[in-house]
């Protein structure tokens, strides 16, 4: 896989989640689903989402402005940051979806959830980052490298 | 590339919850403070984060606003308080997060009045056991070997500026009232000098159906050669072993102590279990012959000794048995909470042919059933009256149940899963408390939805037999207070709704109590 493959399929899945999940809150948000405190809601929905977006957006069009970088990449690491992500993004999307169950307030599922998300955002942005700094060892075509992975 | 990752990952990293906390961004902490139980601005109220040395004042509008520095901010909680001379202080543990602006709102309650002194008498030397009190608020005490005593009134039971007045009595000392203004929070000190009285014991007079007058008569040994007929007897040497009363000598083979029934403010009780002060007895009545018979039965059959206290319209010595145990009643508190709205029903309603309070329990305990609760709880409201507390239910906007009533419902539909997703779910609530009692109801401090629904839990089940066959005392009234809460979100807190839209017949109709007919023109 190459790097520029590897960066779109990270792309797509914060894109869909994250869009998803954004445009969620944006129709809870109309409804009147936080009432007042609606920007306590929108808080949480920018550090949740935004920061690792922004990274991984950000590289992308970096590479979109240069030739395509057809280099070889570290399998394990594209690996383990589009589990983490994933995992990420699962949690996050939980949070909403489980709160019409539990009746406990949206609010107060998010305050509870910030415990398992702050660390995991963590994670997950270092995740992102040894990737993208990551290459093959050198000698490597990306056929010896696929099938190494 | 890597050059321009490493920036953009330590972003992501410091701007995410675990480290965007650490002095990123300033906060905002404002909102508004009311008193209870009007919800009156608590203008010059502080409020502050003490931790952080941070403060400020309640402006004449109620609001505040707090703003802590970047540097301040920190990972633990903190404790935002409220003081406000005469209210109870409101502290709220909040996690500040920088960037933040929260809204936080308080009502402030209303401290308790304590007013103290000491009582001594006319050489300067302190009085003990000098029973304080004040009667209109139904509290007192005794005072101490120091002569020193200490009444505490909570504020939700008076308002400010009230006028009380306090007595002071005891046996042999000439009793003493003043007059005092209490408000909440307010610390009184009233000291009373007591004169000496001299005490004229009357003759006592014996009588099927009228009292006793017996001043100053002090427990059992005080009938002692003053009730014609009436033996004391103690079974041991012991000073303070209790005596055994004996009217008119045996009356039956078997049962050799011939001990008469003892009642206490109308609950009769075995005279191992009678534990009275004294002091605390208002009155004593004995009552032989035919004409104990006559009122009590069989059980009667050795006489009646019916002791009246100083506290008999308290009810701390009405009795309520749940378990097989008898454990005393909890006080309702009076005046009752504020309620949402009222409804004085008609005495054809729940006056049962007896005319007694049984008979009225046992006709509101029958509606209740009717309508489905299977859970309430029933305070003692003096000696002649109480009160019934229903179990909470959910009702929708025209005060109409919603099912499964009790409680939000567990079981989500599909349409209800989506519905609750994309929008808020309010929630509604209802309470009815239905007064029997011949004082007027008038409204109390504000009403929390947990603590009432908490008097559901606290309260008796049923009416003690003994306290259910008195009778109703004319201008007894039956007030159903309905207490209706309203939630907007689910992270909103639970008010009082204080203008509902729905009436006091409509919500007790739909609650199904009784008819609309029925509350209007009571059984035809």
């Amino acid at each position: 896989m190459t790097l520029r493959d590897a960066q779109l399929r990270l792309l797509r899945i914060w894109m869909l989640a994250g869009g998803a999940i954004i445009l969620l809150m944006t129709v809870q948000g109309l409804a009147g689903k936080y009432d007042d405190r609606w920007d306590e809601a929108g808080k949480w929905l920018m550090s949740t989402i935004f920061p690792n977006l922004g990274v991984i957006v950000g590289a992308v069009a970096y590479s979109a402005q240069r030739r395509p970088d057809e280099t070889a990449i570290d399998t394990l690491a594209f690996r383990s940051a589009w589990g983490i992500s994933c995992f990420y993004l699962t949690i996050v999307a939980l949070v909403l979806l489980i709160e019409p169950l539990v009746r406990t307030g949206p609010l107060e599922m998010m305050s509870r959830a910030n415990v398992i998300l702050a660390p995991l955002q963590g994670l997950v942005g270092t995740a992102l980052g040894v990737f993208f700094v990551s290459r093959q060892p050198a000698g490597q075509t990306p056929a010896v490298a696929a099938s190494q992975g | 590339m890597k050059y321009l990752i490493v920036p953009l990952v330590l972003t992501s990293l410091l701007s995410s919850p675990a480290l965007s906390q650490y002095g990123i961004e300033g906060t905002v902490i404002e909102g508004t403070v009311t008193t209870a139980p009007d919800d009156r601005p608590a203008a010059a109220a502080t409020v502050r984060i003490g931790s952080l040395g941070i403060a400020a004042t309640v402006d004449s509008a109620g609001r505040y606003r707090l703003v802590v520095p970047d540097s301040a901010v920190a990972r633990d909680p903190v404790a935002l308080s409220v003081q406000l001379d005469g209210y109870l202080e409101a502290v709220r543990t909040l996690t500040v997060r920088p960037g933040e602006r929260r809204a936080e709102v308080f009502r402030l309650q209303p401290g308790a009045a304590v007013v103290s002194g000491r009582v001594t008498n006319l050489r300067g030397e302190p009085e003990a056991a000098v029973l304080v009190r004040i009667e209109a608020l139904n509290v007192g005490a005794s005072t101490g070997a120091d002569g020193a005593y200490r009444l505490v009134i909570p504020g939700s039971r008076i308002r400010p500026g009230q006028p009380v007045q306090i007595t002071a009595s005891r046996a042999g000392l000439a009793a003493v009232l003043r007059e005092a203004a209490l408000s909440p929070g307010a610390a009184l000190t009233q000291d009373f000098q007591l004169g000496s009285s001299v005490i004229l014991l009357e003759d006592v007079v014996v009588t099927g159906t009228g009292g006793v007058q017996v001043r100053e008569a002090p427990a059992a040994a005080a009938l002692q050669s003053k009730v014609a007929g009436a033996m004391i007897i103690s079974d041991s040497g012991e000073p303070s072993a209790s005596p055994f009363i004996r009217l008119r000598g045996a009356t039956s083979l078997t049962d050799s102590l011939g001990e008469p029934l003892y009642l206490i403010d109308g609950m009769i009780l075995s005279a191992s279990s009678i534990d009275v002060d004294a002091l605390d007895i208002e009155s004593i009545e004995v009552v032989k012959g035919a004409a104990a018979a006559s009122l009590y039965g069989s059980r009667a059959s050795n006489g009646v000794v019916q002791i009246t206290t100083r506290w008999g319209n308290a009810s701390r010595y009405v009795i309520g048995a749940r378990g097989g145990a008898l454990r005393w009643t909890p006080d309702f508190p009076w005046p009752p909470p504020r309620w949402t709205t009222r409804h004085d029903l008609p005495a054809n309603l729940l006056e049962g042919s007896d005319r007694t309070l049984g008979g009225v329990f046992g006709s509101l305990r029958d509606a209740l059933i009717r309508a489905g609760y299977d859970e309430w709880a029933v305070y003692a409201l003096g000696a002649d009256g109480f009160v019934v507390v229903a179990r909470r239910e959910v009702i929708d906007e025209s005060g109409e149940p919603i099912p499964p009533r009790w409680e939000e419902d567990d079981q989500v539909g599909w349409g209800e899963y989506f519905r609750s997703l994309v929008f808020a779910t309010p929630g509604r609530y209802r309470i009815v408390a239905i007064v029997v009692s011949p004082r007027g109801v008038r409204p109390g401090g504000g009403a929390e939805e947990e603590i009432l629904t908490q008097f559901v839990v606290d309260g008796s089940r049923m009416l003690p037999p003994e306290y259910a066959g008195r009778p109703l005392l004319p201008g007894t009234q039956y007030t159903a207070l309905i207490y209706e809460f309203y939630r907007r979100t689910e992270d909103s807190p639970t008010r009082l709704v204080t203008r509902s839209r729905i009436t006091s017949v409509q919500h007790l109709a739909n609650a199904q109590l009784w008819t609309r007919q029925e509350l209007l023109r009571g059984r035809q």
